[in-house]
């Protein structure tokens, strides 16, 4: 199934219905795309499910008299379309003026990042399964059972165009694989799970993935018990990715951010140890959050947030941007075609430094090596992170036993200023969200 | 949408399956953000598609599109019929023809966007009335109505109409350094779901209470303590602390606690933990699951012992019993899980205020935040939003943002009092498993756990 649809003369349609029952702005957001979503579950039977998913939906923003309103709808017939955008103009009267609200105009060539790698996607389904079963059978040799596994890839096109004239336009692919797995050790059952997200398929096929699910769940099988106190504590890229998830929501220069966020003003200061280097990146060759432009149109670019520890940029969607007499960043995003552009991410992550991953426990007399993160929040008006983890004691500077799941906490200032050393493992095991693992010089540990 | 005819056809294109289905969904919502208040979003969303699955010795062949054009269709069964000549033909039977009624999903839906915004503007005004910490109040207003349609090859046909409505308030409050935000929500299913604006005013004056109490209350004291829930606490914790872990996919994978223990004391003799897919107003109600079976009431625990599974058709076919109405999705996008409804605890014997009037030393949780379980360990992680100490008996000093760390099995072992007063209103919230998100109902009285890890 490959999309054929005129999705630029199906958006001229939209814009031109729009003007004609009173808009004066608007933009169109068309998204559609093939997929195919292959699991496999394995327990005391084996079912393989094999799911070809055809996807279209069109995201409208509008304006009358000043008022924005939003719109969305998967039913792109003629009919579909009269109604939507009938009844988001309707709606409009009930909106509030929004005067720091436009559209951007339309810019330069925008960046070309490789995006699309359809080769794999493609192929037949018994090509696939074969594949996943490769990782199955990997699993099984490490001692541990696969519980679930599944594999996604889809293809497809965005459109943007607005009333400004700007027409974007690109086609991507995504690769996704998830896996848990199940171990029994003295009575005790425990999971892990692993994941990947790239735009090309031979990133997320990958072994290392299952022995990184392996991992966490043995770590998960821990009795040794600790004492509470504070500890030098390492992160994997896996639960780094967590962190770093969560740290990047400080660094929207949205609303929320905006009131919330003690970093909006601190703006050109030292934040973090010079370790710490934090970027999102629209044009990361096959990241997984890679595209020529943003959700709104504007062209995607490399932001430098954190520079070796100095606060440089916020990220800013057009309406943020104006509110803090900046430019757009690019980073507007839609979670589908059904919610309206907000600051997101592209490709956030800790940059990588020159540690050697394994290097990371040398030196620590005591300490934790943080494998699974259980429900991790961090406040964004206290800065507070906690969360309940599992891992591996470091014992004189080597890795030694699981341990019993303890409770992390710390301020996220002092989280950043202590990250002392920084490995070379980047990955991307969150959609959008990327860490290296990392040493974080002091936390505490609360053990029960 | 499309004619019954139409499915039939469908159905007949897979007649070479073990089991055929059609989902059909059509879902039209509007959603409205205050900030301040000012309303600074309001969305109207409209979807409607089908998923096609069929089974055959171990495959499951599902296509799903938003293309209800007769290409479109067309293409979504043949999707599904490529897929399943992989599986081995030896199994492959064919269908009855079935009989039915005509569908109820031909009625236009008509969502009426109004008159929501002015109660939703003065309970955010009412937040900062005679509050001078309150700094941000923010609220929004969700109304959605969704119609499916299940037909299948087993001559069944079933159709729903399920509205759902909620209204949630975000309080920020500061002074000096200090920031805290409450939160609070309103809402349910069906013709209760509608939100009273009396109501949604004294939602607004409680959080906003909250926020300006809890203003600069510190973290709970670290350690292992007793720990109350009040049954205003908004917790999902029977969710987190069991509920999974019976759904029955966990429970045949042997990722699960409870695995094998039906008929087993699994609990304290004062649980007894019902699914309850048909409660009045709750969040998850609804008349049929998606895969069509009539949702019903699963004593999941009773007094202590382990009664049932929640089973979709394909668990409760291999378990050899049937159906309990939990096969749901989060659309025609995605294939039917075992997954809860509306999850609640029944009431005990205790007095509330004896519940509290018990501890000489502890943590009484008032509002619970997030909560995360691994099935296969059962441990479970809660965020402890708002409480406060409990010393000789008494409620205390306000706490904030901790977090209370144990384990599911063996916090249903440890119970020792469960009050006597149902909860006036079942919580709302929305579930993650396996890429898709359903609503549910969670309540419990007010409960005592002995001894939990809070940080």
């Amino acid at each position: 199934m490959i999309h054929t649809m005129d999705v630029l003369g199906l958006s001229e349609a939209v814009l031109e219905r729009a003007h004609r029952l009173g808009a004066k702005d608007g933009e169109v957001y068309l998204n559609v795309s093939t997929g195919q979503r292959i699991t496999l579950e394995v327990g005391s039977w084996r079912d393989v499910h094999v799911h070809r998913t055809r996807q279209q939906g069109m995201g409208l923003r509008l304006s009358a008299a000043g008022r924005w309103v939003h719109g969305s709808t998967t039913r792109l017939s003629h009919t579909g379309i009269e109604d939507i955008v009938a009844r988001t103009l309707a709606a409009a009267a009930a909106a509030s003026p929004r005067p720091g609200l436009d559209l951007p105009w339309p810019s330069a060539d925008p960046p070309d990042p490789p995006i699309y790698d359809s080769d794999f996607a493609f192929r037949n389904v018994r090509t696939k399964i074969e594949a996943l079963e490769a990782l199955e059978h990997a699993a099984r040799d490490s001692g541990a059972t696969l519980e679930v596994l599944t594999y996604e890839d889809h293809v497809g096109q965005t459109c943007i165009t607005n009333t400004h004239g700007l027409v974007a336009r690109y086609a991507w692919t995504s690769y996704s694989v998830f896996l848990r797995v199940l171990i029994q050790q003295d009575g005790h059952r425990c999971t892990g799970e692993a994941a990947a997200y790239s735009r090309r398929s031979q990133d997320v096929l990958q072994r290392t993935l299952v022995d990184g699910a392996v991992r966490r769940a043995w770590a998960g099988t821990g009795q040794c018990r600790l004492r509470s106190g504070r500890y030098p504590v390492v992160f994997d890229g896996h639960t780094g990715a967590q962190w770093v998830m969560l740290l990047s929501g400080l660094f929207f220069a949205d609303e929320e951010g905006a009131t919330a966020g003690e970093l909006h003003r601190q703006l050109g200061e030292r934040i973090a140890s010079s370790a710490v280097t934090l970027v999102d990146d629209g044009r990361l060759p096959w990241g997984p959050g890679s595209r020529p432009v943003d959700d709104e149109g504007t062209l995607s670019q490399r932001t430098l947030v954190v520079s070796a520890g100095t606060l440089r940029h916020l990220l800013c969607d057009g309406e943020a941007a104006r509110r803090m007499g900046a430019i757009s960043t690019g980073n507007a995003q839609r979670a589908s075609h059904k919610t309206p552009p907000r600051v997101g991410v592209t490709n956030f992550h800790l940059a990588p430094g020159t540690a050697d991953a394994a290097a990371l426990a040398a030196g620590i007399a005591e300490g934790l090596l943080v494998l699974g993160l259980l429900n991790p929040a961090l406040d964004r008006t206290t800065g507070r992170f906690r969360a309940s983890a599992t891992g591996l004691w470091i014992k004189e500077g080597a890795v030694d036993r699981p341990v019993t799941p303890v409770i992390l906490s710390s301020n996220v200032t002092a989280m950043l200023s202590g990250i002392d050393l920084v490995g070379t493992d980047l990955a991307f095991h969150l959609p959008g969200w990327g860490a290296p693992s990392f040493r974080v010089a002091e936390m505490d540990i609360m053990a029960a | 949408m499309l004619s019954r005819e139409g499915i039939d056809g469908i159905l007949h294109a897979l007649s070479g399956a073990e089991f055929a289905e059609v989902f059909l969904e059509r879902y039209v919502a509007y959603k409205i953000d205050l900030d301040h208040e000012q309303v600074l979003d309001v969305h109207i969303d409209e979807e409607e598609g089908i998923g096609i699955r069929a089974v055959a010795a171990g495959l499951v062949a599902y296509a799903s599109t938003d293309d209800l054009t007769t290409s479109g269709l067309q293409e979504t069964v043949d999707a599904v019929a490529s897929t399943l000549r992989l599986a081995p033909a030896s199994r492959i039977v064919r269908l009855s023809r079935r009989t039915g009624t005509q569908l109820g999903v031909h009625a236009p839906m008509e969502v009426a966007l109004a008159t929501n915004v002015e109660p939703l503007r003065r309970g955010v005004s009412g937040a900062f009335a005679g509050r001078d910490a309150v700094r941000a109040a923010r609220a929004s207003y969700y109304y959605a109505i969704q119609e499916v349609c299940v037909a299948n090859s087993l001559d069944e046909y079933a159709a729903d109409h399920r509205v759902l409505c909620s209204a949630r308030l975000e309080v920020d409050a500061a002074r000096g350094d200090s920031h805290h935000t409450a939160m609070g929500a309103l809402g349910g299913s069906g013709e209760r779901a509608l939100v009273e604006d009396a109501a949604l005013e004294r939602l607004a004056e409680e959080v906003a209470d909250r926020a300006v109490a809890f203003l600069e209350a510190p973290p709970p004291p670290a350690g292992v303590f007793p720990v109350v829930l009040a049954g205003t606490c908004s917790g999902a914790l029977f969710h987190e602390a069991c509920g999974h872990g019976l759904e029955a996919d966990y429970v045949e994978r042997g990722s699960s606690p409870f695995c094998a223990r039906l008929g087993e004391a699994v609990a304290s003799p004062l649980i007894t933990l019902v699914d309850d897919g048909g409660y009045t107003g709750g969040y998850a109600s609804a008349g049929i699951d998606d895969e069509g079976v009539p949702v019903q009431r699963t004593v999941l625990i009773d007094r202590g012992v382990l009664a049932a599974y929640l089973h979709n058709r394909r668990t409760a076919r291999r378990h050899n019993c049937p159906p309990t109405g939990n096969g749901r999705r989060q659309g025609y996008h995605y294939l039917p899980l075992p997954r809860m409804t509306n999850t609640v605890l029944l009431p005990g014997t205790t007095p509330a205020e004896e519940v509290v009037a018990s501890v000489a030393r502890g943590i009484y949780v008032a509002q619970l935040g997030r909560g995360k379980t691994s099935p296969a360990s059962g441990d479970l992680v809660f965020q402890l939003h708002e409480g406060y100490l409990i010393e000789k008996g008494r409620l205390t000093a306000p706490v904030r943002h901790g977090l209370i760390r144990g384990n599911g099995p063996r916090v249903l072992q440890s119970i020792d009092l469960v009050s006597n007063d149902a909860p006036a209103m079942l919580g709302l919230g929305y579930c993650y498993k396996h890429d898709q998100t359903v609503t549910v109902g969670f309540g419990h009285p007010t409960i005592r756990i002995p001894r939990l890890l809070v940080g």
